[in-house]
């Protein structure tokens, strides 16, 4: 009697394991990018993504910016698209935590790139600006 | 009782064994001698395992008096200390203090490293991890002889409260012996590991070059530059020409060393941003624009300043008279005057336009929607951009960035 009780308690317990693991590492809402420190655990942005691309996905896009996520290296790009870069850096960056459901520490670990287009300032493009809140993020 | 015979063994033993360990002490005489002469003749084994100077750890010499058979005369490695070269970059090598000391070890210190330069490579040795090892030994040898001191005694006393039980002296006897075993193997370590291979014994210094100081322009191409005296550039003094002096050093010149304290952090005076590097990530990364060959830095800086590494942008600016873009993807291809192939099929996108560049209409949407998306395709951007320029050869349609980006073109 006892040792059906135990070939029951850890067939429950392998079971309880199996939705665990199910439940974290394939749930479809989330995603897990890989940083150098850690890994980060982001909403699922190709669920809502609005076109995806031959490497990656692009998950926002209005007039003022879009917001990519590149897949070979796991980075996002924020093109700033509208001539009033430093509010509209401000706006896609608030976009940005919000759509990953990420805190600026977690955010800071992301490979980021921010950049202005030629067509669009071409005193401002060529330059990659980081999130304005990170310590590497450059001022406008 | 103990026959004749048996006696006659006894000495014969006791002869023999005093023998032996003469002999070794002769041995560890002769041997300490060959180790401290700067050149001396040394056995160079048998053929075919005949060895040079060099394969025992030596260099080739020439010693007086008559050479023995088999024997090749070879000199214990030049340690003279070269002459440091004034006209090497400054390079202060520090002290090493050790977080645990260990008593009687006194490394070299940073000032006393001896380095040489050859074809403008700075090459220094490094002895520290060969004293660290040699210091480690020595303490060593102390505590075994400390160890086998207290075993020596231990069989000492075991041999006194034997009260003539032999069992016990037996006992005591190999305490003793191997005590004295144990310190004579310490001590002839040297000699053991000599006679194996000279070079066991050499702790040869760890011969670090110097990395070559390539200058690399940071955010904004800013550096640190030697001050120049009297020198003309925007923003101050201190600058070449072509250079402004940084108003921000701190950010511009960030995670770069100063050489010496009177150097200024310039960055190039460009219209561009102030930068052209290429990009570190993303689609427009030189490791995504491999096909260019050596010319892919110069295509990141392209593709990075045009896109800003976005694969899907339509340009905002450039567009055809009816609110249509003509400039797609990572390089802004210009729909308007390139054709696209796709796949082995050639997508003639100028007839998708009435007119060229910002006079352009759009006549045939289809054709248009289909040009847009295969440019939107970053492998066929790239494909067409490396088309256009020639393999990077000619960027004559991003001339901008040949003018303004000079550090990269």
């Amino acid at each position: 009697m006892k040792k059906y009780l135990y070939t029951i308690l850890i067939i429950l317990l392998i079971t309880i394991i199996a939705f665990l693991v199910i439940y974290f590492i394939k749930n479809p809402n989330k995603m897990i990018i890989s940083t150098a420190k850690e890994k980060i655990k982001i909403n699922n942005i190709y669920k809502n993504s609005i076109e995806k691309f031959d490497s990656g996905v692009e998950f926002k896009k209005n007039p003022d910016y879009l917001i990519d996520y590149y897949a070979p290296d796991q980075s996002f790009i924020i093109v700033i698209t509208n001539p009033n870069i430093a509010e509209i850096r401000k706006k896609a960056e608030k976009d940005f935590l919000d759509t990953l459901n990420i805190n600026q520490e977690q955010a800071c670990k992301l490979t980021i790139s921010v950049g202005v287009p030629f067509s669009v300032n071409e005193n401002a493009a060529g330059i990659n600006y980081g999130l304005s809140f990170c310590p590497d993020g450059k001022p406008l | 009782m103990l026959t004749k015979h048996q006696k006659k063994i006894k000495i014969t033993h006791f002869h023999l064994n005093k023998l032996l360990l003469f002999s070794f002490i002769l041995f560890l005489f002769f041997q300490v001698n060959i180790a401290s002469a700067e050149c001396d003749w040394h056995h160079k084994g048998f053929a075919p395992f005949e060895k040079t100077c060099s394969q025992l750890g030596l260099t080739d010499g020439t010693c007086t008096g008559t050479q023995p058979t088999d024997n090749i005369c070879c000199c214990k490695p030049d340690t003279a200390t070269p002459a440091l070269n004034t006209s090497m970059p400054n390079l202060k090598i520090p002290d090493i203090k050790l977080q645990v000391n260990i008593p009687g070890l006194n490394l070299t210190k940073g000032s006393a490293i001896t380095c040489t330069e050859v074809n403008g490579q700075k090459t220094c040795d490094y002895p520290w991890i060969g004293e660290y090892v040699a210091g480690i030994y020595k303490y060593a040898i102390g505590i075994v002889g400390i160890l086998a001191a207290v075993v020596l005694m231990i069989g000492g006393v075991m041999w006194i409260v034997a009260g003539g039980n032999a069992t016990m002296i037996g006992e005591a006897k190999s305490w003793i012996g191997a005590s004295l075993t144990g310190l004579v193997i310490a001590l002839c370590s040297y000699l053991i590991l000599y006679q194996i291979n000279p070079a066991l014994t050499v702790f040869n210094p760890l011969q670090i070059t110097q990395v070559k100081k390539i200058e690399t322009a940071s955010a904004g191409g800013c550096s640190y530059h030697p001050y120049v005296a009297g020198a003309e550039g925007v923003g101050g003094q201190e600058c070449v020409t072509g250079y402004a002096k940084s108003t921000n050093p701190d950010t511009d010149c960030q995670g770069q060393t100063k050489t010496n304290t009177t150097d200024t952090c310039c960055c190039k005076i460009t219209t561009f941003g102030g930068n052209c590097q290429p990009a570190t990530s993303g689609p427009c990364s030189p490791t995504n624009l491999a096909a260019f060959g050596d010319k892919a830095t110069q295509a990141s800086a392209v593709c990075k300043g045009e896109s800003a590494n976005g694969s899907l942008l339509e340009s905002t600016t450039d567009k055809c008279t009816d609110g249509n873009s003509f400039s797609i993807g990572l390089f802004q291809i210009n729909l308007t005057v390139h054709k696209i192939n796709v796949n082995g099929y050639n997508l003639d996108c100028p007839s998708a336009f009435q007119g060229t560049n910002y006079n352009c209409k759009v006549i045939n949407p289809a054709l248009y929607n289909s040009c847009v998306a295969a440019a939107k395709d970053s492998n066929t951007n790239i494909q067409k951009a490396y088309q256009i320029s020639n393999s990077g050869s000619n960027w004559g349609p991003w001339s901008f960035y040949t003018t303004n980006c000079k550090s990269y073109f």
